[in-house]
């Protein structure tokens, strides 16, 4: 497989899966406020997202999969960054906020974190290879 | 690594691209092994020397 038919599958597969996510997330959403406070069902329409999500990250391990060496190398050099950078700035906070009365934050912020990490850092490792 | 890439491409006029399509890989790659940002793994190396029909030792230098 070509590099372009690499990321026009891997394009087409995030689509769908993104559609799927969109779809369980609106009809869990919708669901839940159907059901009463309390409800075991709510639980299981809250995870109900993480099969699409499953999907998603089959995607993205075969995508890179299909890069040649230095690309998956420049991946998962990125990965590694931004992984770590998550992993301390979170446990850095949590010590901010047992010890010094830093406010609770939702754990949306990892995610929205790791996508906006991921879009600094990997145009710079690209970069210290061009 | 050293390597004489540039020169072995310069020989026979191809580009970058031209060399990235035969050895199945990237012109980003090719770009930073010539550059010697980046060693290649052994099975790209052997394309790359056997694409030049060369020995590798001709190519990459240490």
């Amino acid at each position: 497989m070509t590099a372009k038919e690499n990321h026009r599958l891997y394009f087409r597969r995030m689509m769908i899966v993104a559609i799927l996510y969109t779809a369980a997330t609106l009809f869990a959403g919708f669901m839940s406020r159907q059901l009463p406070e309390g409800d075991s069902w709510r639980i299981v329409l809250a995870l109900l997202p993480v099969l699409p999500a499953v999907g998603m990250i089959a995607a993205m391990v075969s995508f890179v999969r299909g890069l040649d060496e230095l690309e998956q190398r420049i991946h998962l050099l990125t990965v590694a960054i931004v992984l770590a950078t998550i992993v301390i700035g979170s446990i850095t906070y949590g010590f901010l906020q047992a010890y010094a009365g830093f406010p609770g934050i939702n754990g949306f912020v990892i995610g929205v974190g790791g996508i906006l990490g991921w879009s600094v850092v990997h145009p710079l490792v690209r970069r210290s290879y061009a | 690594m050293n390597n004489r890439i540039k020169v072995l491409r310069a020989e026979r006029d191809w580009t970058q691209q031209d060399l990235a399509d035969r050895i199945e890989v990237s012109r980003q790659t090719v770009n930073a092994i010539e550059k010697g940002k980046y060693d290649p793994s052994l099975p790209v190396a052997f394309r790359i020397a056997q694409i030049f029909d060369c020995r590798i030792e001709d190519v990459f230098q240490p």
